[in-house]
């Protein structure tokens, strides 16, 4: 008992507390967000694409470049790149606030892309009939496409949520706070390793109870 | 003046590779009320054809019209309201599979904008019903055997009560005893409503169970049409004539078997009334087309009057083959 008291002799509850709710804070906000861009990007990319609804390769074309760009740029980068942005939309690059902005644009093509394939993936026969049922592109997109597709863009969440949790460390090291900050500041720099080996736990738990709600819901909705 | 007509309709699709001809230079007209067949290997270009009628896919060249009217005319709006008059189902029944049997059914009458929650899910009862599916309303299509999702799929197809049902191989996924389940309610809902129905098909035995008129199909080219009966028994082009020997394969042993096909009442008895002679049957099938009875038969003739028997068969309009 005095060991392992001795060993954490380091954390502050109240710290963590902080910290992990900073880290939550981080990856709802910014989730939504890429959900809300991502999701008409994908859309748009599943559209036009070589076979899909209205294949454009001059929009698809420049919808995929854009895409990759962003995520060929590694997060830490691409934080650093986007400070002035940030700064301008939201007045900090720092704290939760300001993380958000970067966290945004580094998941929302990487979920406009999970997104693209999870449509592709929808039974073309599906969208013939409900073509030759009269459906217009708009509810063939809407009534047919994205509900087949909830289970693998429920998927495609999840995954998006758990990058989110790995950016969101990254963003720690510059600035953003959140438990990632904590494993720096703390157990890197200051060698506390109790905190470090706390924080690591922490975002271990984390991932895990995100997979869980993900597979949940994903098998909530499918019907196959 | 046909529901449906093509004329001179030519269809290529670009390929890998350069362009590849689909349909070249087809034309025919399907009359309201009528089952009407187009039959051909795959490859021949037949959903090709089917998905021209309802404008899944646009013709490179020549007219395809509805009810007289041109579908190129036609807009983005005008063609919608023309697919809520054709209805459609297909060899992998394109049902959604997040929607119950129900919910696939009122989806046809959302999309066509009909009617409120309360009187949409009251049709598709009744349709349900109607295609014999009351009990698995609820059911999802990963729940149902491939009869009951094609029969779902026919419900949604025509509670918007369309003037014409198209079939795309629509039995060529389903085992033997519900394709004759589809078939038989197919036959039904021409009859009782006067559907029009085009059957897109590449087994001769859809064909001789279900349509008035039928289509051979040939590497793009309608190389014969006519009426089923006709089409069977006196086959004009060596394809037509390899699907109608699909349907009576001669025994391993033909060696002076005859071939009788005969449209109508048996005509074996009246031809050997009072002579001597005999009939042995070999192998074959006594069945019905739509229009009536439809016999083709190997058989063994034996007897001295032989020759009169042929001849007296052949005279009272049976396809006599095989016999010197």
């Amino acid at each position: 008992m005095s060991v392992l008291s001795g060993f954490f002799v380091n954390i502050d509850t109240s710290e963590i507390m902080r910290a992990s709710w900073e880290t939550l804070g981080m990856v709802a906000g910014s989730l939504s967000l890429s959900i809300l861009i991502g999701l008409p990007v994908g859309v748009w990319l599943s559209v036009t694409g070589r076979s899909g609804l209205s294949p454009n390769a001059a929009v698809y074309g420049i919808l995929s470049f854009v895409v990759n760009v962003m995520r060929s740029i590694p997060f830490v980068i691409l934080f650093i790149l986007l400070i002035p942005m940030t700064i301008a939309m939201v007045g900090t690059s720092l704290g939760v606030r300001g993380a958000i902005p970067p966290l945004v644009l580094g998941a929302a093509p990487f979920f406009a892309r999970l997104v693209e394939s999870a449509l592709r993936e929808v039974d073309r026969s599906v969208i013939e009939a409900t073509q030759a049922l009269g459906a217009t592109r708009r509810q063939i997109i809407v009534r047919a496409m994205l509900p087949e597709a909830l289970p693998s863009l429920i998927a495609a969440a999840t995954v998006t949520a758990i990058a989110l949790v790995s950016y969101t460390a990254m963003a720690g090291v510059v600035g953003a706070g959140g438990l990632g900050d904590l494993a720096v500041r703390y157990g890197y720099q200051r060698f506390q390793t109790d905190v470090m080996l706390v924080t690591v736990v922490l975002i271990i738990v984390l991932v895990q109870v995100l997979q869980m709600i993900g597979d949940a819901l994903v098998a909530r909705f499918s019907r196959k | 003046m046909p529901l449906i007509e093509l004329k001179n309709v030519r269809k290529h699709f670009t390929v890998k590779g350069g362009a590849q001809t689909a349909l070249d230079g087809v034309s025919l007209g399907i009359e309201r009320g009528e089952i009407f067949g187009i039959i051909g290997p795959s490859g021949s270009g037949k959903s090709t054809l089917i998905r021209l009628i309802n404008r899944l896919e646009a013709p490179s060249e020549g007219v395809v019209a509805v009810d007289g009217i041109d579908l190129a005319t036609l807009g983005r709006p005008q063609l919608s309201a023309l697919r809520h008059r054709l209805g459609m189902i297909f060899q992998q029944f394109g049902l959604l599979s997040s929607k119950t049997a129900r919910q696939n059914v009122t989806f046809a009458l959302e999309l066509a904008g009909q009617g409120t929650v309360q009187t949409r899910r009251t049709l598709a009862d009744e349709w349900l019903a109607r295609v014999g599916l009351s009990d698995h309303a609820d059911k999802y299509p990963a729940q149902l055997s491939g009869g009951q999702k094609q029969r779902v799929a026919i419900a949604r197809a025509l509670i918007n009560r369309p003037d014409v049902l198209l079939c795309d191989e629509a039995t060529s996924a389903l085992d033997p005893q519900s394709t004759q389940g589809i078939l038989d309610l197919i036959l039904e809902l021409n009859r009782d409503l006067g559907l029009t129905v085009v059957v897109v098909t590449h087994e001769m035995e859809v064909v001789r169970q279900v349509c008035d008129r039928v289509a051979v199909l040939e590497k793009g080219h309608v190389i014969e049409t006519g009426e089923v009966a006709q089409v069977l028994l006196s086959p004009r082009s060596a394809a037509a004539q390899a699907l109608a020997d699909a349907l009576n394969p001669p025994p391993a042993d033909k060696d002076g078997l005859v071939r009788l096909t005969w449209s109508g009442d048996d005509p074996l008895g009246d031809a050997m009334m009072d002579i001597a002679a005999r009939v042995r049957l070999q192998s074959g099938q006594l069945s019905a087309l739509k229009s009536g009875p439809f016999g083709d038969v190997w058989v063994k003739i034996e007897g001295p009057d032989r020759p009169v028997a042929i001849e007296r068969l052949r005279a009272s309009g049976v396809q006599v083959r095989g016999a010197s």
